[in-house]
This record gives structure tokens, C-alpha cells and sequence, in this order.
């Protein structure tokens, strides 16, 4: 086993036990538990069995497994940062509703008084 | 017909009331809308006779404006008025917003500031950017897209309501305006520039170029 196969394996293993942890809390449903414990256990095979997707990364042109974790990386981190642009911009959209609303309805309250 | 004027106000402590004072001869009511402010902008605009509705947290100017145009229309305005609260403005300017949607018609009438020596150098520039690209993109020859002095019916909210955040819901208003094919006027303002550093800075300038290609697109 390699260094970068150590550091991945670790990484997938408490990237794993964090996912755990956050269904515990209650802060993941399942569904969302779930999501992520297939992720980390994909990233986990592929990590202790690299050859294992040898052939695959061939047909799709990449020459090493590494560069093909890269790309795949990249295009994780743009999908979730998408993901939480839509999330914050929605949130920010709602508490503007919030604090408007609120300003307005001490306006009619001023005004029943 | 009622008159309501609108100011969007954060941290204003030290030109709201003497606006406040001095529009009072030209309206009928004033919404102070205070975007979160730290000094005491909602004591001194509630002291001057103003209804003041309060933000729990800074929304900024689009935000403020949108608030205080649904309480004007809650309290039955015909006419709204919006105006900055920095002091820029002049209220004896007010009866030149008022007049002409009573009686010559119009939907909505937009001050332009006077582009001299008194407006900041880059201000002008930039206005001078933003004017042509509403010109080349909506055909409307407005000289000032952003200008924060204007009036409007109450009826033409609907087409008016904007969705941009910050600085840029003026200037939707304006796009909106010849979007919808709004009868418009435009009145040259005078206008007093207390602070260099409040307003839209380069970059907000910059995005609001960009945002008006993109309006061009999605509206």
C-alpha cells in the first residue's frame, strides 16, 4: 500500500464515521446518511482496490487513476457548490420575507391600536 | 389624490430629521424604512412624525424600498415617492414629482442628477456606461438609470416591482419602465453629495453593467 492510498483511506474512514455521527445527531436523514455512506464506501473501494477500475478509467481516456480522481473531484466540488450557491440564495430569499414581513406587520399594529 | 413619500434610511441619524422636516409641507405621510441601523436614525425620523418600520437585520436599499412601498400601498397611497435619505436630495424638488402624474398624466417620473462638477468623477462615468447601455439595449433615453429620486402611481407597482438586491433595484425600475412602455418623464435634480464613500462603489457599478445585459435576457 502507498502513501496517497494511507491519506485516502483515512480520509474516506472519518469522512465515513462524520457522516455517522451527523445521522446520529439527527442533523442527516437517512436518506441524506445514506447518500453519503454510499459515496465514502465507493471512495473507500477505489481507494483500497485501484486496479479495480483500471479498465474503466482506460475506455474513458484517462492514462492514470489519479488524473481521473482529479477530474471527478473537480466535478463533485462544482456540483456542491452549486448545490450550496441554490441553498443560500433561497435562504437569503426567505429571510428577506421574514424581516420585511415583520416590519410591515408592526405597521398594522400601529394602525389597529 | 394621497401622496406617500418612502425612505429607505441606514444610518441617516444626521440628515433624516430635517428631511423628514423639511418634505412635510409636500406630502401627506412619510415611511421611514430603517434597514438595521446602529445609530439612531428610527428615533430621529419617529420624532420628526414619520411612521418608522424597522428591519431586524440590514436587507439594504431594494429590500427597504420594496417594505416601505407595500406599507405605503397598505396605508392606501395613490402616488409614492422615493427619495434618498443621505441629505442629497432635495424635498422642494417634490412638487416636480408630484405634478406631473396628477395632472399631465404620466406613470411614473425619474430625477435625473445633474452630471457637473458636483457629482464625483468616476459617478459620472459610470452613469454615463449604464445610460448608454439602457439606451442600446431597451431603447430609453433616461440620463440617470439609478437615480433614487423618483415617483411613481401606485397602479404601476406591478409592472415597477423589482427583484434586484442593493443599489440596483433603481435601476431595474428604470429598465421596467421602458420594458412595460411606461409613460415616463424625467426632471433634472439638483443634488448635494455629503459622503464619497456611501452609495454603489466601481464594482457595484461594474455588476450592474452586467446585470443590465442579463435583464435583457430574463425580462
Amino acid at each position: 500500500m502507498i502513501g496517497i492510498q494511507i491519506i485516502a483511506i483515512t480520509f474516506g474512514l472519518v469522512s465515513l464515521y462524520f457522516s455517522y455521527y451527523q445521522y446520529r445527531r439527527r442533523i442527516f436523514t437517512i436518506k441524506e446518511f445514506l447518500f453519503w455512506f454510499i459515496l465514502w464506501t465507493g471512495f473507500l473501494f477505489v481507494s483500497f482496490f485501484p486496479q479495480s477500475v483500471s479498465p474503466y478509467i482506460k475506455n474513458l481516456g484517462f492514462s492514470r487513476l489519479m488524473d481521473f480522481v482529479i477530474v471527478i473531484a473537480v466535478v463533485v466540488i462544482f456540483c456542491i457548490l452549486l448545490h450550496n450557491y441554490l441553498v443560500v440564495r433561497r435562504l437569503e430569499h426567505r429571510i428577506e420575507q421574514l424581516v420585511r414581513e415583520l416590519a410591515l406587520k408592526n405597521l398594522k399594529v400601529e394602525k389597529d391600536r | 389624490m394621497k401622496t406617500i413619500l418612502v425612505l429607505p434610511a441606514y444610518n441617516e441619524e444626521n440628515y433624516i430629521g430635517k428631511l423628514i422636516n423639511e418634505a412635510k409641507a409636500y406630502v401627506d405621510e412619510i415611511i421611514v424604512v430603517d434597514d438595521h441601523s446602529s445609530d439612531k436614525t428610527a428615533e430621529k425620523a419617529a420624532q420628526a412624525g414619520a411612521i418608522v418600520l424597522k428591519h431586524l437585520i440590514n436587507l439594504k436599499k431594494a429590500a427597504a424600498l420594496k417594505t416601505g412601498t407595500e406599507a405605503a400601498l397598505e396605508r392606501k397611497a395613490e402616488i409614492i415617492i422615493f427619495m434618498d435619505s443621505d441629505g442629497q436630495h432635495l424635498p422642494k424638488d417634490l412638487p416636480r414629482f408630484i405634478q406631473p402624474l396628477i395632472e399631465e398624466g404620466y406613470d411614473i417620473v425619474i430625477g435625473a442628477r445633474k452630471g457637473g462638477q458636483t457629482m464625483p468623477l468616476f459617478r459620472r462615468w459610470g452613469n454615463q456606461l449604464l445610460e448608454w447601455a439602457a439606451r442600446f439595449l431597451f431603447k430609453i433615453k433616461i440620463k440617470d438609470i439609478q437615480s433614487g429620486y423618483r415617483s411613481f402611481r401606485a397602479d404601476c407597482y406591478k409592472y415597477l416591482h423589482w427583484q434586484s438586491n442593493g443599489y440596483h433595484a433603481d435601476a431595474e425600475m428604470t429598465i421596467r419602465t421602458g420594458k412595460f412602455h411606461l409613460k415616463f418623464k424625467q426632471i433634472f435634480i439638483e443634488t448635494i453629495y455629503h459622503d464619497d464613500f456611501k452609495g454603489m462603489t466601481v464594482v457595484d457599478g461594474l455588476y450592474l453593467l452586467a446585470q443590465i445585459f442579463l435583464w435583457r435576457i430574463k425580462l
